[in-house]
């Protein structure tokens, strides 16, 4: 049987818009600031933000500021050169995770790790990645 | 009311890389099958269902791409960008409907043509989670820590599903991996994603798998024993960052519906045999505690009734996304029409199929079948 192969690279640039949620969101991180929002029924508190709540579906509108430190739900180590560590971090008051990279700590060390806060760039742009990494504390 | 049975099916075999037929020749292959095998000819067929995704196909409306070998040029014809056994879900429904008499149900996918990660890296938020690079084996791997630490699960517990996939795979000729492994074989292959290891994912696959639906009335004049799907639940839960990934609710949901349209009281008792889609160990775990299988996982998994859980060996020995769903159903079909080969599990009676799709099994999908 005869194979033959064609490559090619699907390329799509795509500007996606943030909405009002996560444009405060973002915006916030440019501040070092971290904002949620919290559904008015089940009183659950989601960040990063939404709009709605899924489970009540009705709209949010109320805000409320969390704190850059939480505990470490669960995490995992990728095999790299340094190991890629990523955690799932609820932060303090939220009843949701944000995914994020662990820093400061050895893959060794992360069974003992459980409570952590955010260690900020110096050169923020309004992005996830304003927070360059989840560090210990110790 | 009507019911619905299922005439036929064929799958390919399952390999890493299928580098010499393209995906609609893979397609045409199943269905040619299921139609040799039940006699029907396309022309009686008038409506078909199809499962495939774009992002894995390369192509949008990936659907149109394989209608000419699904023979569906001038005929009722829809496609879902989900799990299979959705696909499934759609066909039966358009027979109980009334409007159709036969339905064929198609999957494929080609892992093999791009590129995994980045293809399951599209399924998340693209402005807090996807700048993080995440990946489906990632979340699964998230997943399986918070699942393992709330369960007090050990490594080795979860390893034991593995060994007994690749075991059961033996019997399997359709498997792309099988074998006699050794919990401590498991636990020595590559970390993927820790905690998950090479043996404990699902490998990079291709194939299709098609399955002929028709009414009751259609059925009966096709043979003496047809295997009826009795009960289907569906359910969907909340994000994978906005739910406790240590729990299956949708799973349960799902199953609740099914058994409560089936009419089943004690799933460990009357599910005879069960195909899960677990694409990774923990999630059999996960789907066995609960369908309500058995009480004790971790010791029905040591145990030989879990001989009843996955007989084809399961997503762990190979088959892709989109297809694995499906698939589950053809493997109970299988066991419940007597053609499972040396895989058949003796005097299985009502079977369960189950099918599930986005990050962390987001959506659940629950099917009953079972022979008269």
């Amino acid at each position: 049987m005869s194979e033959w192969i064609v490559r090619q690279k699907i390329r799509i640039p795509f500007q996606y818009t943030t909405g009002r949620a996560l444009t405060r969101f973002l915006t916030g991180l440019a501040e070092c600031r971290i904002w949620a929002t919290r559904c008015a029924e089940c009183a659950r508190v989601y960040v990063p933000p939404r709009s709605f709540c899924g489970r009540c579906w009705r709209e949010i509108t109320e805000w409320r500021e969390l704190p850059a430190e939480g505990e470490v739900m669960s995490y995992t180590v990728r095999p790299a050169d340094p190991p890629l560590i990523l955690g799932l971090i609820r932060l303090d008051g939220a009843d949701t995770a944000l995914v994020h990279r662990l820093g400061e700590v050895e893959p060794e060390e992360l069974e003992r790790v459980v409570r952590v806060r955010a260690v900020w760039r110096e050169d923020r742009t309004g992005s996830i990645l304003d927070i360059a990494y989840f560090a210990p504390v110790r | 009311m009507r019911r619905v049975a299922i005439l036929g099916a064929a799958q390919t075999r399952f390999e890493a890389c299928k580098a010499s037929l393209a995906y609609n020749e893979l397609v045409y292959g199943v269905v040619r099958e299921v139609l040799d095998r039940t006699g029907v000819p396309m022309r009686e067929i008038e409506s078909m269902v199809t499962a495939s995704q774009d992002a894995y196909d390369g192509k949008t409306i990936s659907g149109m791409a394989i209608n000419e070998v699904v023979g569906a040029y001038l005929k009722s014809e829809a496609k879902v960008a989900a799990d299979g056994l959705q696909a499934l879900l759609y066909g039966v429904a358009r027979i109980l409907s009334g409007e159709f008499d036969l339905t064929l149900v198609v999957a494929h996918c080609k892992e093999s043509e791009g590129d995994p990660a980045a293809i399951t890296g599209l399924m998340f938020d693209p402005f807090v989670q996807r700048p993080l690079h995440l990946d489906e084996l990632t979340a699964a791997a998230l997943q399986a820590r918070r699942y393992c630490r709330k369960k007090g699960l050990a490594p080795e517990d979860v390893a034991l599903v593995s060994v007994k996939a690749h075991r059961q795979a033996l019997k399997n000729p359709y498997a792309q991996r099988a074998g006699m492994f050794s919990v401590s074989d498991v636990l020595a292959s590559p970390l993927l994603a820790d905690p998950i290891h090479e043996l404990e994912a699902a490998p990079r696959s291709d194939g299709a798998c098609a399955l002929l639906l028709a009414s009751e009335a259609r059925a009966r004049a096709h043979t003496d024993r047809p295997v009826f799907i009795i009960g289907i639940g569906n359910c969907t839960d909340a994000y994978w960052t906005e739910r406790d990934l240590a729990e299956a609710r949708a799973l349960q949901e799902a199953a609740r519906r099914a058994y409560a349209m089936a009419g089943i009281r004690e799933p460990a008792r009357e599910i005879h045999v069960a195909e899960i889609s677990a694409r990774y160990a923990h999630e059999e775990l996960m789907a066995i505690e609960a369908l309500g299988l058995h009480p004790n996982l971790v010791e029905l998994i040591a145990q030989e009734r879990a001989a009843c859980i996955n007989p084809s060996g399961g997503p762990l020995c190979g088959n892709p996304p989109t297809v694995s769903g499906l698939l589950r159903a053809i493997e109970a079909y299988a066991q419940l029409s007597g053609e499972a080969g040396a895989r058949q599990i003796e005097g299985a009676r009502t079977a369960l199929a189950h099918g599930a799709g986005g990050i962390c099994g987001q959506n659940q999908t629950v099917v009953i079948l079972q022979r008269e």
